[in-house]
């Protein structure tokens, strides 16, 4: 399903936020981890389905393919989409206040 | 090596959970999943060990790097059915789940989901389309043990059967991955716990489709050619036919060839109900005699339809099957047809009046039927006696 903008999904997120960097593989879930502080350990086959929906979606590129291994990094669109998503969650946190009784 | 390898028979793995469980189950028992193919899976033998293992959709072929990557997360690739990837991982290295988000998860399964959707579109498309040949089929053919033997009704009701399970297969098939979609896309995660025991009984499908395989060889085996060759002048025993000569009153019968289809032919073929299955016409001339009411010279024939069954239980309904099938082709009604009781005979039908001059009878003895149609000035008498003894020559041979 192609995105559209809307709310995207955490695995999503987070591997656009990793790619920020450009990256591959496996050096790639150690970021998402960094990245996440530790909270988030995508398992591969996540990871790999993201990287695929995201390719064919065009939020991501394949910037380097040496044939053993491939770079990935974000692309303006997956950059525009990744801000839209910041932003969306912002306002959320912003008004979540009410749980503080702000 | 090969001796420590078993094939079992297996289900898709388009029914992740339950094949993952299954895998793991049988690694309990020793049995470690090596390959998959279409009806069986191949199991290596070793020691009993708690094993998991993952079926992950991939929509292309993996490339090295992402298998290393799975590889360094735990989880080593096994073997794959089309799409559908095996993973497996022992307990004791506690790797992390392939899939850590079930909404992500459900976003792999949108392509098989489609296929799966599309194969079960034509497997109801070709349901119906048998449906309807078979019911046109028994429309049209009102005698199921003459259509039994001529194969082609045990042939539809194969395809009928085999496209039932496949139907219900199917829809098993699409509306449990369906479900397990719309449960992942709910954040609903994949249970991977589920008791194999009962899903085991799906593996009946891949067992029919072997067994309809098999059934096809084992017809095709046992079907010979069309063979066809000029009927032999004289009497030859090999020939399970009543012939002209031992019923007409004459020495000069020299063979006629008037009829463009009565050429004196035998056609010989086999099948799985049939060890043999003759087509034998005869037609003969005599110059020195004509009809008894006509001036023409006398011209007899004879057309015999013989089966040897393989199954003696279907001589009896094939005879009478034959006279009321043949009741069209030959102009005359079913309650024409009278039986007599004729201890050489299991049965004996005969069709009375048949005609002027013609005699149409069906018998059948032990695992021969023979079905004749005679144009003559020869007895009914001598008919059934001459069939007699025939049934009776070949009766003792079986």
């Amino acid at each position: 399903m192609p995105y559209y903008g809307g709310p995207m999904t955490e695995a999503m997120y987070y591997v656009l936020l990793a790619l920020l960097e450009p990256n591959h593989g496996y050096q790639l879930m150690s970021a998402i981890e960094q990245v996440s502080h530790g909270r988030l350990h995508m398992g591969p086959g996540t990871l790999y389905g993201v990287l695929t929906r995201m390719l064919k979606d065009g939020l991501i590129i394949i910037i380097e393919d040496d044939g053993r291994r491939k770079t990935y990094a974000i692309t303006e669109a997956g950059n525009e989409a990744l801000k839209e998503e910041y932003r969306r969650l912002l306002a959320m946190i912003d008004d979540s206040r009410l749980l503080k009784g702000e | 090596m090969k001796l420590n390898r078993i094939r079992i028979i297996s289900d898709s793995l388009s029914d992740i959970a339950y094949n993952e469980s299954y895998f793991s189950s049988m690694a309990k028992k020793g049995l470690y999943l090596k390959s998959i193919g279409s009806p069986f899976a191949y199991f290596e033998k070793g020691e009993s060990i708690n094993m998991r293992y993952r079926i992950d959709v991939l929509e292309k072929e993996p490339e090295e790097e992402q298998l290393e990557i799975y590889r360094l997360a735990g989880w080593e690739y096994v073997c794959h059915q089309k799409e559908f990837y095996v993973f497996c991982s022992p307990v004791t290295s506690n790797a992390p789940e392939i899939h850590t988000d079930p909404v992500e998860q459900a976003f792999t399964l949108i392509k098989a989901n489609k296929q799966m959707k599309l194969s079960l579109f034509i497997t109801v498309l070709l349901f119906f389309v048998s449906i309807i040949s078979f019911y046109i089929y028994l429309q049209r053919e009102k005698y199921l043990v003459l259509s039994l033997i001529k194969g082609e009704l045990v042939q539809l009701l194969v395809i009928l059967i085999f496209l039932s399970i496949n139907l219900l297969d199917s829809l098993r098939r699409y509306f449990s991955l369906s479900m397990l979609k719309k449960n992942l896309s709910l954040g609903i995660p994949l249970n991977h716990h589920l008791n194999s025991r009962l899903h085991r009984f799906w593996i009946v499908i891949p067992f029919i489709t072997v067994c309809a395989y098999l059934f096809f060889i084992v017809t095709v085996a046992f079907s010979k050619g069309y063979k066809s060759y000029p009927l032999p002048q004289i009497n030859d025993a090999s020939i399970p036919a009543v012939r002209l000569a031992t019923l007409e009153n004459t020495s000069s019968l020299q063979p006629y060839e008037k009829y463009r289809y009565n050429n004196n032919t035998v056609l010989k073929d086999s099948s799985f109900l049939l060890d043999a299955h003759y087509v034998i016409s005869e037609s003969r001339i005599a110059n020195d005699r004509t009809w008894l009411n006509q001036n023409s010279s006398y011209t007899p024939s004879i057309n015999t339809i013989f089966y040897q069954l393989r199954f003696q239980s279907l001589s009896i309904p094939l005879a009478k099957d034959l006279l009321r099938n043949y009741s069209d082709i030959y102009n005359y009604n079913l309650n024409q047809i009278k039986e007599i009781a004729d201890t050489r005979f299991d049965i004996l039908c005969y069709v009375e009046p048949a005609g002027e001059n013609i005699q149409i009878l069906a018998a059948a003895l032990n695992h021969s039927t023979i079905f004749i149609y005679y144009k003559g000035e020869a007895k009914l008498e001598l008919l059934i006696n001459e069939t007699a003894e025939l049934l009776e020559s070949y009766s003792s041979a079986d």
